[in-house]
């Protein structure tokens, strides 16, 4: 299995930052609400819990050393409004997914409401899904 | 005598009658506070004028380090009383985007508040509002209601002054006294506005910008902050999303 980090600064985004939603600890000011990083890796651990669900992705570089991100993800009573379920992400699953990069530059970064291919399929398709920006806390 | 009697119980019954009800789910549809369009002007998330402060309110306003707002660092650098695990207090949840439940009977009205699965009540009895309450602080203050026409008037005192009064740090001492105006505008909608009399803190008496509140369809869930999950969160996520 190929596993690859794609560092992309996506279109500017123009108004993302107003638009996104703070989450109570104030997950907006810890990452880069003008940049998208797409990462492809490997889930070693998912935590469906409050105040936020946790993602940890071994991501392999570009020199062939594996780094382990960690994603900050809604709660869980968002993540169902998107569509997901506790199920959605487990050990061993490849994931692709567009986060905002953590702007202290560590291996970091935001999802709310972000695009995330599990497996190749988005796991939320056909689910009514509030698009981020229109959801609620 | 049994005439005046029957006279009385009517109208007893017709103000009882008139009084609205508030009862059902809601939740934030507008006003300040918020994001994008709704958000609030000024340097608290209630909207308003920003809060002309005393000496010792600026100094308590400048301590305070929120994850939000104009004033916003990253979670771990600041000091809200939430990344710990601490109760985020009545006006910091009134003013959160999280649905709530009113239950109303004839000697209280009841709020069952998602965020941190926690309930306040106001007394619509008639008892006296109290100048003090021995047994205070509570996080959640203690209430007293009245109904004026469709407005519900609520003076709350006696909270603890170590939670915020929003999201954005804004602070208010322990001898602050607090009026919402819970204002049925319409079958779905409700607006709150807030008065603070806190002479500790703001120089004058503030009042926030109006919120509206639509109902729901949605049950009143659970958003609980287990210390041992805050502790998770922080050491693995928070953390290092600042390089700590």
């Amino acid at each position: 299995m190929k596993l690859s980090l794609r560092l992309a600064l996506l279109a500017t985004l123009l108004g993302l930052a107003a638009a996104s939603l703070p989450a109570h600890h104030g997950t907006a000011a810890s990452y880069d609400q003008h940049k998208v990083t797409t990462l492809q890796g490997t889930v070693s651990e998912f935590l469906w819990r409050n105040p936020h669900c946790a993602l940890f992705v071994d991501v392999k570089q570009p020199n062939g050393e594996t780094v382990s991100y960690s994603i900050e993800m809604y709660s869980p009573s968002l993540m169902v409004k998107q569509g997901y379920t506790r199920n959605v992400l487990k050990k061993g699953d490849t994931v692709e997914m567009d986060v905002h990069p953590s702007l202290a530059g560590s291996p970091s970064g935001e999802c709310l409401g972000c695009r995330l291919l599990v497996n190749g399929k988005d796991p939320a398709e056909g689910q009514a899904k509030q698009t981020k920006g229109k959801g609620k806390q | 005598m049994r005439r005046a009697l029957l006279l009385g119980l009517i109208c007893v019954s017709s103000a009882l009658a008139q009084t609205p009800d508030l009862t059902g789910v809601w939740n934030r549809a507008g006003g300040a506070g918020g994001t994008g369009a709704n958000a609030a002007k000024g340097t608290t998330q209630w909207g308003g004028e920003t809060p002309s402060y005393t000496p010792e309110g600026l100094a308590r306003y400048n301590a305070n380090k929120p994850g939000k707002g104009p004033r916003q660092i990253p979670p771990a650098n600041g000091n809200d009383p939430l990344g710990e695990s601490n109760p985020p207090g009545l006006y910091r949840t009134l003013v959160y985007n999280r649905p709530f439940e009113f239950i109303q009977s004839k000697d209280k009205v009841t709020q069952l508040f998602e965020w941190a699965k926690i309930w306040r009540n106001i007394w619509t009895d008639g008892r006296p509002v109290p100048e003090d309450v021995a047994a205070g602080p509570y996080w959640y203050g203690y209430s007293v209601g009245k109904w004026e026409g469709d407005t519900l008037v609520v003076n709350t005192l006696a909270l603890d002054d170590r939670a915020w009064m929003d999201e954005w740090g804004t602070p208010f001492s322990g001898d602050a006294k607090f009026t919402e105006r819970w204002k049925k505008t319409g079958p779905d909608r409700i607006e709150l506005t807030i008065t603070v009399n806190d002479p500790a803190t703001f120089t004058k008496p503030w009042t926030s910008a109006p919120i509206t509140f639509a109902r729901q369809k949605e049950e009143v869930l659970e958003m609980i902050f287990a210390p041992m999950d805050e502790k998770v969160f922080n050491d693995r996520i928070r953390n290092p999303a600042a390089g700590k």
